[in-house]
């Protein structure tokens, strides 16, 4: 029997906990993109409280209005400002993809633990459930289920995106539990006396805090893409305007033949932008938590 | 430069939209061009291999079916105000209405080459009044004590009560006013079916010029009979060797499509007068009823707003009628009209004929002037009932596949909501749309009002067509939003008892009547309908238009068939209108 490197009894040295939010602060791609998110949130939300819900109406502008001072990306068809409208999309769309980011990692991050640390009939028959939600393409199902509730919510939409989210962390969570479990400071840890679930979060889950943190980033991305897509094919909120919403009007309505560019153009804008963003975090978070990036980076 | 990758973009865009729904066109191939006449309908098909015209779930519009695979009696000109034989020749009533004889038009056949005789036609309405599941079973019911054969061209048909305005009753004899009609079958196709609801009907037997080549989702293509009994009987040919009903989606591909000449003509709805306007542009030989503003024909059926009059708290008038003041129709004309019509406060068209109506009831208007956007009144109103706005929650149900009435909703939703309403927008489609609407699931949705004669539009709210919620209504506008008065039903059976061009004796009755309805206001009326419906020139020509109106620019309507093929004209026999070839 081979004897145990001191190293791997001791603490694992998976990130250097400590130095983490400096090492992300001093990542340029992390601190743009972030920078970005959090000026399109604050200008968005600190504009919304400068707006009258009754600037918020169909006829409170001009209709079919080319941007101008008194409104500054134009107007759409109906008479509604497009920038008065940002106010309410962009938080409703990260509304969307942190909701249903939270809830895919979440669940994901229980479930793959489970399945991968528990193993035997619970891990079997959490595979399946993976496998199953994994081989579904969840757009066909998200169109199905937003089909039937027509007339959601924002936050039910985003409940609905959220719930089709968790398989791919699971799976590879429970890889990683599979292999982590194996590890000697975790035998170490199960002979010291700890209890599974003390095990499981003290001892996995730190090990995998990044690589959640960037699957999280990928939700984001992916639910406020799945909540575009769902609201140009009609099934999103109708009363609420997200910037899949504005671009389904745009659409609906005929903003391109009619050269209304400015009511179609900024929510593409704004989605490019925001994802733009979103990947520069999740860049700048990957290059920080693993070290062989960060040291050529 | 610029505007080519600009237009790749859009086509691009395009696709991307509509990918899932992209039509397929692959078995339509020999189909040419120039040969067939393209219309745009509004929304896929559901189920295209259901051609059963009575059967639920079945299409008769966007299929052609009424329009070219069945023929009529008679086919109202509602432009020209002519009254024209087709299938029938003459009717006439007996002296005291009770029964009507209709004489059939002699060398009509079916498509399978059987002749059309008075056997069909009792045949016809003997299978309504067995099988209530069936389209025009209940108003059959209500109105037919029996059909007899007289002789085989020659039929009377007994009513239940005197009624000299049955040949205006489009849901119980075969003559089209607007929209559609009763339609006669092939007895000696039908009678072999054990379930005339259930059968499919994939590949029928009409009178029309046409026969059905393909159906798919996407569309419908016809295909002209050489051995069609007009050919025969009028000597004429119906230019289009094919038709095509064809969804190309929504707006704007239906607007590329008509720039690019893939469409002759579209449906009701399709277009808003801005995307037209850049159509025309793109394509000068595309056009619709006149040249300028409002370029839309007055469409017959007002749009109003079914409320259910049986769903608390609309049960109650004063919440109708606040509704109703709440409700700024200009800003709804200005927005989701771009101009195009003007509000409405009365259920019928302002046509000439109607003008009588409408005055006879100005003092009544000016007792209810419910049509004025008063916030105030509607606070009052709904004071005088012991609510408030607040306490109001109104389920609006629109049809997703109507642009038309998706910006409406988004108007009036946002007018409702800032006098502090809570509105909730349901859109729905297809079946699921249909069936909310007349099973009463709703608190509010949009509906035309057909056909709208003054007289035959207050039959509408007539107790005869109540059913109780959860029941599919006799029709949507035949009374979904359930209105029961009895009081107001005496009225209009008065009315219905006078001879259609008995004015003097019906003006009285009809204030009476009109004063119960605005009392009671048991829908909201909301604008006039323009019918902007584009025409290509390119292909075809003949299309009727402000400068030349011979008929009704309709492409939805049963009437579609006569503007294709023209008819005759009733008084001289000469032949008027139809498409051709053009440059031909």
């Amino acid at each position: 029997m081979a004897t145990i490197p001191v190293e791997e009894i001791a603490h694992p040295p998976v990130v250097p906990q400590l130095g983490i939010l400096t090492h992300l602060l001093h990542n340029r791609k992390f601190t743009i993109g972030l920078a970005v998110i959090l000026v399109l949130l604050l200008v968005s939300l600190i504009g919304a409280q400068f707006v009258d819900p009754a600037e918020r109406r169909t006829g409170a502008f001009p209709a079919r209005q080319s941007p101008s001072w008194d409104a500054i990306l134009g107007t759409t068809s109906l008479g509604q400002s497009v920038a008065i409208q940002l106010t309410q999309a962009i938080p409703n769309s990260m509304l969307v993809g942190f909701i249903a980011a939270t809830l895919g990692t979440v669940i994901g991050a229980i479930i793959g633990l489970a399945s991968g640390y528990f193993g035997g009939k619970v891990d079997a028959l959490l595979r399946i459930l993976i496998d199953v939600f994994l081989s579904v393409p969840p757009l066909l199902f998200l169109i199905l289920i937003a089909s039937l509730l027509r007339g959601v919510s924002v936050p039910t939409m985003a409940l609905i995106i959220g719930l089709f989210a968790w398989a791919w962390p699971a799976r590879a969570v429970r890889s990683q539990a599979l292999s982590l479990k194996e590890r000697q400071f975790v035998q170490v840890a199960r002979l010291s006396g700890m209890g599974d679930l003390e095990i499981v979060f003290r001892e996995l889950l730190p090990h995998m805090l990044t690589w959640l943190g960037a699957n999280f980033l990928n939700a984001f991305i992916t639910a406020i893409l799945a909540e575009s897509g769902l609201s140009i094919l009609g099934l999103g909120p109708q009363r609420d305007t997200t910037l899949g919403i504005m671009l389904y009007w745009a659409l609906r309505y005929g903003s391109i033949l009619q050269n209304f560019w400015w009511w179609w153009l900024t929510p593409v804008i704004l989605l490019m932008v925001l994802f733009l963003a979103l990947y520069l975090v999740h860049l700048g978070l990957d290059e920080v938590g693993n070290p062989r990036l960060r040291a050529h980076g | 430069m610029q505007r080519y990758k600009l237009w790749s973009l859009v086509v691009l865009l395009g696709l991307l939209v509509t990918g899932p729904a992209a039509p397929a066109f692959a078995d339509q191939q020999e189909v040419t061009r120039a040969e067939t006449l393209k219309i745009a309908i509004p929304a896929q098909i559901t189920d295209p291999t259901n051609l059963n015209i009575y059967a639920a779930g079945s299409d008769r519009s966007a299929t052609g079916l009424h329009q070219f695979i069945y023929e009529y009696f008679f086919y109202n000109n509602l432009q020209t105000g002519e009254f024209i034989p087709w299938l029938a020749e003459s009717y006439e009533y007996s002296t005291d209405n009770t029964s009507m004889t209709v004489k059939l038009r002699d060398g009509v056949t079916w498509s399978d080459g059987q002749p059309f005789t008075a056997d069909d036609v009792v045949f016809t309405y003997e299978l309504l009044a067995k099988n209530p599941g069936m389209g025009n079973s209940a108003e059959v019911t209500k109105a037919v004590k029996s059909v007899e054969k007289v002789d085989s061209l020659n039929v009377k048909i007994n009513l239940i009560t005197g009624n000299p305005r049955f040949h205006l009753n489009r849901e119980a004899f075969p003559a089209v006013g607007i929209w559609g009609a009763l339609t006669i079958l092939p007895k000696h196709i039908w009678e072999k079916e054990a379930d005339p609801l259930t059968f499919k009907n994939s590949d029928p037997v009409g009178t029309g010029p046409y026969r059905v080549r393909d159906a798919s989702q996407n569309g419908v293509t016809l295909e002209r009979r050489d051995d069609w009994w007009g050919t025969k009987v009028f000597e004429v040919t119906p230019a289009p060797r094919f038709v095509q009903f064809t969804f190309v989606g929504d707006e704007q591909n239906v607007a590329l499509a008509l720039s690019n000449n893939d469409l002759d003509a579209a449906w009701i709805g399709l277009l808003s007068a801005g995307t037209f306007q850049q159509v025309t542009a793109q394509n000068p030989n595309v056009r619709a009823w006149t040249q300028e503003l409002p370029f839309a024909w007055p469409d017959p059926c007002p749009r109003g707003l079914m409320i259910n009059n049986d769903n608390p708290p609309f049960d109650k008038p004063e919440v109708r009628q606040a509704l109703s003041h709440l409700i700024d129709r200009q800003a709804v004309v200005d927005l989701a009209y771009e101009g195009t019509t003007t509000p409405a406060w009365n259920i019928w068209p302002e046509y000439d004929g109607n003008i009588p109506y409408s005055e006879a009831i100005a003092d009544i208007h000016e007792q209810y002037p419910i049509d004025t956007f008063d916030p105030a009144r509607a606070e009052e109103l709904l004071a005088s009932v012991g609510l408030q706005p607040s306490d109001i929650t109104v389920r609006y149900v629109v049809n997703a596949d109507n642009v038309e009435e998706q910006k409406n909703s988004q108007v009036i939703a946002d007018q409702l909501t800032a006098a502090g309403i809570n509105v909730e927008v349901q859109p729905l489609t297809g079946n699921a749309n249909a069936d909310a609407r007349l099973k009463g699931d709703f608190d509010m949705t949009q509906q035309p009002f057909c056909p709208g004669y003054p007289v035959e539009n207050l039959e509408l709210f007539h107790s005869k067509y109540y059913v109780p919620l959860g029941e599919s209504a006799p029709w949507f506008e035949r009374n979904s939003f359930r209105y029961n008065n009895p009081e107001f039903d005496a009225l209009v059976d008065q009315m219905l008892a006078l001879p259609p061009d008995a004015t003097d004796q019906i003006l009285p009755v009809f204030h009476d009547a009109m004063a119960i309805w605005y009392r009671d206001l048991p829908i909201i009326p909301l604008v006039e309908t323009p019918a902007l419906v584009p025409f290509n020139f390119t292909y075809w020509e003949g299309w009727p238009t402000s400068e030349d109106p011979w008929n009704m620019p309709v492409t939805w309507w049963a009437t579609t068939g006569l503007v294709v093929t023209g008819y005759p004209d009733p008084a001289t026999g000469e032949w008027v209108g139809g498409l051709e070839p053009a440059g031909g």
